[in-house]
């Protein structure tokens, strides 16, 4: 009797959370289907989703909240004009363009419109100009509640959601399976050039897809925001972030590419969710964890590194997708003596300038602004090293920088050890983490790389770091102190920022020797084809596991100096993993394959805004953002960075210049097809 | 890598490792920071040398064209003798002869929280215009000269350029955290802010508009608010990715558990703080559990974000009705008018004397009159609150003020309420932590709290004139609250 009547109970507790389940499965479905749907149709995997889906949330509050327009043509123009119009710019400027370019491209290219287009709508709108509070949603009455089968209570809001959910992955699949246009749609994505030769006009086929696309994700962000707490309180972009995440979890169950498997995995991922927080027991720490904020980024991380049809995904790729020519030469390698000696010259006069300037006339902000510069620069070249010599993205560099912070501060704090030992530990355990991570998720490569990378790093912001033992206790704050190293006092910022200059030169150095060893060589040889590269007994998982360790070493490192000089962790200014994301867009907007590169992001990333933007334009320091982000699409284009880029387009017309003056000695002392123009001049002869 | 360079590295960490081992960590005694806190002994003048000749602010010097003109004339503020005494000063950051200039530092983009942190500004300004409309202070107007933007978080950068550029006497922070506080703490600025950091505690030169409180300690407030609802079975929110809401929900779990026989057996049902910030996932199954175990009194340590949310699970549930919630941050009266059914009834807690309280004091209502078009929230009394206090520390320093004596001068006031506006706080003493230093916590450990009511305040502790209940801090027996005032 008491048997049956606790399993009586068990089941209506289990049939309860799943209809508790399905409205917050709803959310996450029509989140997975949009991503779905955006790479089904462009090859994108787009991480701007959560910025689309903002503009059209933020565009409906403009006009209904703020200035009373009615819900029906709020949402026309919210969702049925605003949002397809941004998607065929989208795609009219932008990804037509990059067609050809690689998936990481189009991922570097999503991340850096992920940044710049919500800053660029509330530049333009005045969004800021006060608080975005009280949103609401589109269905009328939106919060009456029903209840299925007379008990279990749902939402207007709620059925809505679901229905469109079905609807849309009902009509999108038929859509793709059934129609003409869905063939065409797939084919061009595949093949425009081939679908042309058919009479299809590839052109308005793809901008018709991200037409599409892109009001799934403003339908998407109207109707999130009743159904999801942060949002409808304060409409920011930050707030679809989590629920993104979230939803790739789902979209990866279909491999990107399935939008019955997106639907079901969203609702399967919703009543997970509260299936487990009704019947695992919350007093256990870890299963505590699992029930909230871990959830889903395990799940994310899980379903990436263990789903078979994500693993047979990586392993049936198309084996010439990852052949990829060597990357060009260096443009330092190619020039002339005389212009290595004179840009060595250049070089010595300016920092030379810049070192007076700072150690003589400079105020304490200035100097810190500067040391922020070289510290990041530091940062920066863990992601030269990965990025750049590695050909791969990871979204979690942040997350090694802030163990290197913590460690510090763990040291100075707990056992009043150096802060200069706490760093290195940390830099170590930064490194073996690293390694460790590099283990599961080295065989994905490309996005699925990136993703889980992001994963992880959102793993220790939202549960990892409110423990004492990683992010400090809160009775005794954050506080790092300086070091005192060989006797000298760091105390001063002078001497701290000279200390700093010492370590990005020998991090540059070391950057530079792995460069030019035998592990930079493999590198580069498993960028070109890892089949092959392995054919020639390239040890492509020891190469990789050094790459990841050696990268996550570095940032951490970078992240300790950060704590000491800021004298204290700031976690939540410096290390959120979407700060993280804008940093991997600015260094490859500059140059990820040389130390030079890493060094000028990190003084675009702190010198920039305050100095250019803020003093000379006087304009606000959101600017950097739309800027960087939008500049991200020349990674397609330039994937050696535009400041190598330039360098090779400079030094080509220089080359020119010279070989002018000297006709004679160019053609007389040159073989066919030899002489002045180089590598660098062919680089640059295609450009419009 | 080569053998070789795997060498030359693994050389390079011993060394390193060598070197770092014997080396150390510096004190904090920084850099070029101007010298802290400590007043200059004033006693370094002769008493019988002449001061400067003091003068007086003409009565019939014109205001500033653009302050409001109020109806009805302001009452001014009760004036000591000096108040109106001019005395030239140099070299005082921020200073001249017509202005004293402030900085603010505030969290205004970027911010994701319902509080609207940008209203502290307002509050500042509407104070200034009070007593710059009565004359100012020391022949001088009070100025809002530079409002910096946190951008959420960035406010160490911002208290560095203003300590650098050294054009404001003191400055005003509302942040959503301050890793600012030791730039300005060590600068020797004195700063006022919104204390809702640790950042407050422990740093001479900091000022909150409330003093340091104890965090996650046992407090009768939570059991009692229970026995005045007649509730006994409590659920308790925190969210798992902040530990000051998991303190804040483990202290009022253990104070519930604490005087569970004095409250009429109350007991906790249940605790929950595995939930994330968002709520993406919603709260469904734990408003059933608590449904199921009858829990009639929930208590949260969460943002209004968060307490909308459960309470629109509660409704789905048609469980609202039997249940009181206790909100920790909900005194936002266009957010609760716009969710006016789903808060009915429910508690919320404020850290000042609610604008709906009956109190004698001619703070509020100078605040009522220099607020009239601008819409009220609590940072705007927040702001006024600090403005209030950094204007009494003037006063308190006399005419030839400077940051050190306006610092020394505000850390002896030692019965300070803001006109009754808030739990009177001993500057002289309070300064730590109560969690570190026993010795730093109020005297009377004190609650204001407001009830919904159709989607407006109604206040809820206290008595007509008396709106805080207070505990005496030093007994930990349960007994019953005292209805005060510290207007007066």
């Amino acid at each position: 009797m008491t048997a049956s009547v606790l399993a009586a109970g068990v089941l209506e507790d289990t049939i309860r959370a799943f209809f508790q389940g399905l409205p917050i499965g709803a959310g996450f479905a029509l989140v997975a289907m949009s991503f779905v749907l955006t790479y089904k149709t462009s090859g994108v995997f787009n991480l701007a989703f959560g910025a689309q889906a903002f503009i059209s949330a933020a565009t409906y509050f403009e006009l209904h909240v703020r200035r009373d327009w009615p819900i029906w043509s709020a949402v026309l123009v919210a969702v049925v004009l605003v949002a397809p119009l941004l998607g065929l710019l989208l795609e009219r400027l932008i990804f037509r363009h990059v067609h050809a370019s690689s998936a990481v491209a189009k991922l570097v290219i999503s991340l850096g419109l992920l940044v710049a287009l919500p800053e660029l709508f509330k530049l333009i709108v005045d969004y800021n100009r006060e608080q975005p509070f009280g949103a609401v949603g589109i269905i009328p009455d939106g919060t009456t509640i029903y209840r299925l089968f007379g008990r279990y209570p749902v939402t207007r809001d709620e059925i809505a959601a679901f229905v469109i959910v079905v609807a849309a992955a009902v009509a999108l699949a038929a859509l793709f399976r059934y129609t003409r246009l869905g063939l065409r749609i797939r084919a061009v994505v595949q093949s425009p050039r081939m679908t042309e030769l058919n009479g299809v006009n590839a052109d308005w086929v793809s901008s018709g897809s991200w037409m599409l696309s892109s009001f799934f994700a403003g339908l998407a962000g109207v109707l999130l925001v009743p159904t999801t707490s942060s949002l409808g309180t304060v409409l920011e972009p930050t707030g679809y972030f989590p629920i993104v995440i979230s939803a790739l979890a789902a979209a990866a169950l279909g491999r990107l590419v399935s939008l019955p498997a997106a639907m079901f995995g969203g609702l399967l991922l919703g009543v997970v969710t509260t299936q487990m927080r009704t019947h695992v027991p919350r007093d256990n720490v870890i299963l505590a964890e699992l029930q909230g904020p871990a959830l889903p980024y395990v799940m994310l991380f899980a379903i990436i590194v263990f789903w078979p049809a994500i693993r047979r995904q990586v392993a049936g790729a198309d084996p010439l997708l990852g052949v990829s020519p060597p990357p060009p030469a260096l443009a330092a390698t190619s020039r002339s003596k005389g212009m290595t000696i004179y840009t060595r010259i250049m070089a010595l006069a300016f920092f030379t300038a810049v070192g007076i300037w700072t150690f003589g006339y400079a105020n304490n902000f200035w100097i810190s602004r500067i040391t922020h510069s070289v510290i990041f620069s530091i940062i920066f070249l863990s992601i030269v090293v990965f990025t750049g010599l590695g050909g791969q993205i990871a979204l979690c560099q942040v997350t090694f920088a802030a163990i290197g912070a913590f460690g510090a501060m763990q040291f100075a704090q707990r056992w009043d050890i150096s802060v200069i030992v706490g760093m290195l530990a940390g830099a170590a355990i930064a490194a073996a983490v690293g390694a460790v991570l590099s283990i599961p998720v080295m065989r994905l490569g490309g996005i699925w790389l990136a993703i889980a990378t992001l994963a992880f790093a959102l793993f220790f912001h939202d549960v990892l770091v409110k423990y004492s033992w990683v992010g400090g206790s809160l009775f005794h704050g954050r506080g790092v102190p300086r070091p005192e190293f060989l006797g000298v006092d760091f105390s001063s910022r002078e001497n701290f920022l000279i200390l700093c200059v010492a370590i990005l030169v020998l991090v540059g150095v070391l950057v530079i020797l792995i460069r030019e060893s035998s592990t930079g060589m493999a590198l580069r040889a498993l960028r070109g084809s890892e089949t092959a590269a392995e054919s020639i007994g390239v040890i492509s998982w020891r190469s990789r596991v050094i790459v990841f360790s050696v990268s996550a070493g570095i940032a951490a490192i970078g992240g300790g100096l950060l704590a000491m000089e800021e004298r204290l962790v700031g976690y939540e200014a410096n290390f959120d993993p979407q700060t993280g994301l804008f940093w991997l867009v600015i260094v490859v907007v500059l140059g990820t394959r040389t130390v030079e590169g890493g060094i000028q992001a990190g003084v675009a990333f702190v010198i920039f805004p305050e100095l250019v933007l803020h003093r000379w334009l006087g304009l606000d320091g959101a600017w950097r953002f739309v800027l960087f982000g939008f500049a991200a699409i020349s990674f397609a284009r330039h994937p050696e960075g535009l400041l190598e880029h330039g360098k090779r387009r400079s030094q080509a017309m220089m080359q020119r210049m010279f070989a002018r003056r000297q006709p004679a000695m160019a053609t007389a002392g040159a073989p066919a097809g030899a002489g002045p123009t180089t590598e660098a001049e062919a680089e640059t002869g295609d450009e419009p | 890598m080569t053998a070789r360079l795997w060498k030359m590295l693994l050389g390079a960490l011993a060394v390193l490792a060598l070197v770092a081992t014997a080396c150390g960590n510096a004190g904090n005694d920084d850099e070029g920071a101007p010298a802290p806190t400590a007043a200059p002994a004033p006693a370094d003048e002769p008493d019988d040398e002449p001061a400067p000749a003091p003068e007086e602010a003409p009565d019939d010097e014109p205001g500033d064209d653009s302050a409001p003109e109020p109806e009805p004339e302001p009452e001014e503020p009760k004036d000591p003798e000096h108040r109106h005494t001019f005395v030239p000063i140099e070299g005082v950051p921020g200073v001249n002869d017509d202005e004293i200039k402030v900085t603010s530092i505030v969290t205004i983009s970027n911010n994701t929280l319902g509080t609207n942190i940008a209203a502290y500004n307002d509050g500042i300004e509407a104070y200034f215009n009070f007593i710059n409309d009565t004359g100012g202070i020391y022949g001088r107007e009070l100025v809002l000269d530079n409002k910096r933007d946190d951008q959420l978080f960035q406010n160490q950068p911002q208290a560095l350029a203003m300590v650098e550029e050294d054009d404001s006497l003191a400055a005003f922070v509302a942040t959503l955290l301050f890793f600012g506080a030791d730039i300005l703490n060590d600068a020797g600025v004195p700063t006022f802010g919104w204390n809702i950091h640790n950042e407050f505690a422990d740093r001479r030169n900091i000022f909150g508009h409330i003093a340091p409180s104890c965090i996650g300690c046992i407090h009768q407030l939570f059991p009692y608010i229970a026995t005045r609802v007649g509730a006994t079975k409590a659920g308790i929110f925190g969210y798992g990715n902040s530990e000051n809401s998991k303190i804040c929900a483990e202290g009022t779990r253990d104070s519930i558990e604490h005087y569970s026989a004095e409250a009429g057996g109350m007991t906790v049902e249940f605790f929950d703080t595995s939930i994330e910030f968002g709520l993406a996932g919603g709260v469904a199954p734990q408003v059933s559990e608590m449904k199921d175990k009858g829990v009639d009194i929930i208590y949260t340590c969460l943002d209004l974000n968060g307490m909308r949310t459960i309470a629109q699970e509660l409704v789905k549930q048609d469980y609202r009705d039997e249940v009181v919630m206790y909100h920790p941050n909900t005194y936002n009266h266009e957010f609760v008018a716009a969710n006016a059914d789903l808060f009915e009834g429910d508690l919320v807690f404020v850290q000042f004397v609610p604008f709906e309280a009956d109190i004698d004091s001619s703070l509020q209502e100078a605040f009522f009159q220099y607020t009239e078009g601008i819409k009220l929230e609590e940072q705007t009394m927040v702001g006024w609150l600090n403005a209030h206090l950094f204007y009494e520390g003037l006063l308190g320093a006399g005419p030839e003020f400077d940051r050190a004596s306006l610092v020394d001068a505000l850390r002896t006031f030692d019965d300070y309420s803001h006109d009754g506006l808030t739990n009177a706080i001993d500057f002289s003493r309070q300064i730590d932590l109560p969690n570190n230093n026993p010795d730093a916590d109020y005297e009377y450990r004190c609650i204001n709290a407001v009830k919904i009511v159709n989607g407006d305040f109604e206040q809820w502790t206290g008595e007509p004139g008396k709106p805080w209940l207070c505990w005496e801090t030093v007994r930990e027996d349960w007994h019953d609250p005292e209805a005060l005032t510290f207007a007066g």
